[in-house]
């Protein structure tokens, strides 16, 4: 009993109404102390209308009849179904927020150094420097962005 | 088998044109939508004048009708959007005419006294238990013998929750059942 009752409240707290139906009927399908709490078909049937009691007036068919000759059936038009429609625009609406969320938190790229990478110029290394036999000076030069260096002896 | 194929040649006759097949619809269709309307609506003259649109709009889109699905269940579909929306528009007429009225108008009830050849009323404790989209369940369940898996289908909602309102109205039926059973005279 107990238990019917945590399951019942556990069911009613839940957010969504799908999983709510799932749950309860679970238990009720293994639970006949529930089961016996609800209607059966025949106990309902005095609280609604019976096919049987009730149709259209006599008036209704001609008005109906003149209203179907107006307009005859529509071709069918081929239309994205608005299941899939909402689906795909939901879709996009979250990728294009993820993106946008994305680029704003990211933080912001710095300008290309011109110089160049440490190894490369640990690489590049000059002791000493000689032309025809005799110490010499040298001049480096590194043009921005050229991804070459030019040495200089004087 | 026999009554799906019977349905597709009658609605490739319709679709040719033929509006005496039509009218078989109507007359096959026309009991359990009316009861299905009277019992969302409360109101049987509304209920007439939604059941006559739901059939000229299921003409008007034949052509879209799913050879596959049960006719009947299609013409529910339509005729619970319809039901749907004229209880909103009600609402908020009921809403229009409070702001404009000095004194509030009652919100409305179901007419409690039947017509000529109105069928007999609804008890009113009904609509107070259930609302618009549960008396939908309740009708489909009871008078068609569908399953939570037709009424979500007719419904569009998922089949879980198809059969969380089941649950909820077999529960309040059962309690309403017993207060009448109470409120008998004794012998």
């Amino acid at each position: 009993m107990r238990t019917c009752r945590s399951v019942e409240l556990f069911a009613r707290l839940l957010p969504i109404r799908a999983w709510k139906g799932d749950i309860l009927e679970r238990h009720i399908e293994r639970c006949p102390v529930c089961r016996a709490k609800l209607a059966v078909r025949a106990e309902a049937r005095s609280f609604v209308i019976e096919p049987e009691s009730v149709s259209l007036s006599d008036l209704a068919w001609p008005a109906m009849e003149a209203a179907i000759r107006q307009a005859p059936p529509e071709p069918v038009r081929r239309r994205v179904p608005a299941k899939i429609f909402w689906r795909l625009t939901a879709g996009v609406a979250a990728t294009a927020s993820v993106v946008f969320l994305v680029v704003l938190v990211s933080p912001p790229t710095r300008p290309k150094s011109p110089i160049l990478p440490r190894a490369s110029i640990e690489e590049f290394r000059l002791d000493s420097v000689e032309a025809m036999g005799r110490p010499a000076r040298a001049l480096i030069f590194q043009p921005r962005d050229s991804g070459i260096t030019l040495i200089w002896v004087e | 088998m026999d009554r799906q194929m019977n349905e597709q040649a009658i609605v490739r006759r319709c679709l040719e044109g033929d509006t005496e097949s039509f009218r078989r619809i109507v007359s096959d269709h026309e009991g359990p939508l009316m009861a299905a309307a009277v019992t969302i609506l409360g109101n049987r003259q509304e209920a007439e004048d939604l059941c006559q649109e739901t059939f000229i709009q299921a003409y008007r889109h034949l052509a879209s009708f799913d050879g596959g699905r049960n006719l009947r269940a299609w013409l529910y579909t339509i005729l619970y959007r319809r039901c749907l929306n004229s209880i909103r528009r009600r609402r908020r007429l009921v809403g229009v005419l409070d702001r404009l009225r000095a004194e509030p108008l009652s919100p409305w009830v179901p007419s409690r006294d039947p017509g000529p050849g109105d069928p007999s009323p609804l008890p009113a404790v009904l609509f107070e238990a259930l609302n618009a989209k549960e008396r939908t369940v309740l009708s489909l369940w009871v008078n068609e013998g569908f399953t939570a898996v037709e009424i979500a289908a007719i419904l569009g909602c998922p089949q879980g929750t198809a059969r969380y309102y089941l649950f909820n109205i077999r529960k309040k039926i059962r309690a309403l059942a017993e207060k009448k059973h109470e409120n008998l005279p004794k012998r």
